[in-house]
């Protein structure tokens, strides 16, 4: 159940980059590298998630997932 | 400071502000206590020193006590994860998913013995993809991997000895949260917003004195709706107690609902009775400035059908010899809120209840209360990871109910 709820935040998370902050997922959502998956909110809210799910992270390791995901021009 | 860091940042912020502190916030679900015994023998040999009664407590608390394994855990693996050794990349990426609790507890039944142990979860997502791709309110399809359980030193006083192993299929969205015709502010807005360190814990996010940050929440408020979640999937997993000694699989839908009201002007955040109570301690404790009900301390639902396979599940052989799979239900409420603020920092209450039933189990099976299980527990927790559980109940594999009072330190990696 946590990471359920986790999972809600991030993909809230997801909205408010792209909707209030204007950001785009990075590598206009195509894959990183070959073979990996596309960039785009499937691949960025379980990575947030993650770290939001562990009280013990930090806002600074949630950005460090977020740099890998978004592009905030 | 990396400008995206302060876009994160300050979107943290604003979740935060609403949604009380950010991971707090999240982890609604005080998960089952972990409680476990002392080494019985190394206790021995500590009452049989000639000291005197308060040293010989002070020595047991020291060893025994949960912030030696955590102290210990974390000097193990803090090096070797900022080594940056290739041989650790794996275990670092296993880790960064697994979140441990310590805990030392105190049961009524079993004599009222004390105990050492922990709880573990565990969750990686495999694969997953973005099934419909619509614009404001996108699909998901997921693929994971999750564990989750207690395990205790002494496994014969583990109150709550049940552990979760297993695989889910599931699709999930999120419908709402951000009014979707509005233009972003942009990231020149958010440049000039760089008014506290993103080293902050996501525990510790309470500066409200900025202007620029009023500003920026004002500004954000206006454009926030309320969200619901949903998250709908299949799901298969290994239920044991703790030795394996006893098992079965389980097989099901599972289905999970969150509401979030994000604006405090929203009607479910001003006419959220279940926060009723909490507004009242805040305002009364000084944590809030006025009475203010939240609107993300709304409960959470979750629930599914299992088809239960009890091949190994020998206390329930012992009173029905078939292994043939039965259906059951089950259920979880979780709910959070804060409650005061202490020393500046925030002081959380939560609960969770969980619930088990077999569908039209056999005559036997309930006469032996094997077929409904309720779990309940609740906990007050501090920012510093250090929390006092009280739980009452049983799970699957608990023969009977266990009122268990713990004192928990979370880590995480």
């Amino acid at each position: 159940m946590q990471q359920i709820i986790a999972n809600a935040m991030a993909a809230q998370l997801d909205k408010m980059f792209r909707f209030v902050v204007g950001a785009s997922y990075a590598n206009n959502g195509a894959p990183a590298t070959a073979g990996a998956a596309p960039v785009t909110g499937a691949t960025a809210i379980p990575a947030m998630s993650v770290v939001l799910a562990n009280s013990t992270k930090t806002l600074t390791d949630l950005a460090e997932v977020v740099d890998g995901f978004y592009i905030f021009n | 400071m990396k400008n995206k860091h302060v876009l994160v940042f300050v979107s943290a912020v604003w979740l935060s502000s609403t949604a009380q502190t950010l991971a707090d916030a999240l982890t609604s679900s005080p998960e089952t206590s972990g409680p476990a015994s002392t080494n019985n023998a190394a206790k021995a040999t500590i009452d049989a020193l000639p000291l005197s009664s308060s040293i010989r407590q002070l020595l047991t608390n020291q060893i025994f006590g949960p912030d030696t394994y955590n102290t210990a855990l974390k000097n193990l693996l803090n090096p070797m994860l900022a080594s940056g050794n290739i041989d650790f990349k794996t275990l670092a990426g296993i880790i960064t998913n697994l979140n441990i609790k310590f805990e030392a507890f105190d049961t009524s039944t079993n004599g009222g013995k004390q105990g050492l142990g922990l709880q573990y979860s565990y969750q990686k997502s495999i694969t997953q993809t973005e099934l419909i791709s619509k614009e404001e309110n996108p699909l998901y399809l997921s693929f994971d991997f999750n564990a989750n359980g207690n395990v205790a030193f002494n496994k014969d006083v583990n109150p709550a000895n049940f552990l979760d192993t297993g695989f889910k299929l599931h699709l999930f969205q999120s419908i709402g949260g951000v009014e979707p015709l509005m233009p972003p502010l942009g990231a020149a807005y958010f440049s000039n917003a760089a008014f506290v360190s993103t080293n902050t814990s996501v525990n510790e996010i309470a500066n409200r004195s900025n202007p620029k940050l009023e500003k920026f929440l004002d500004d954000v408020k206006a454009h926030i709706i309320d969200q619901f979640y949903w998250d709908v999937g299949t799901s298969f997993s290994l239920e044991a107690n703790q030795t394996l000694a006893e098992k079965q699989w389980a097989a099901g839908l599972r289905l999970a609902l969150v509401k979030r009201a994000w604006n405090d002007d929203s009607f479910f955040a001003k006419y959220n009775l279940f926060d009723y109570p909490f507004a009242a301690l805040r305002y009364l404790s000084g944590a809030d400035p006025t009475w203010k009900p939240s609107g993300q301390a709304l409960p959470s639902l979750s629930g599914g059908i299992d088809l239960v396979g009890p091949y190994g599940d020998t206390t329930r052989l012992a009173v029905d010899h078939s292994t043939a799979p039965y259906p059951r239900l089950d259920g979880e409420v979780n709910f959070k809120s804060k409650v005061a603020k202490l020393m500046g920092k925030d002081v959380w209450f939560s609960a969770s209840y969980r619930y088990y039933d077999e569908i039209d189990a056999p005559s036997s099976v309930r006469e032996a209360s094997l077929a409904k299980q309720e779990y309940f527990v609740a906990t007050i927790g501090f920012a510093s990871g250090f929390n006092f559980n009280y739980s009452n109940g049983k799970l699957p594999f608990d023969q009977k109910s266990n009122q268990v009072y713990a004192l928990g330190y979370s880590i995480g990696f």
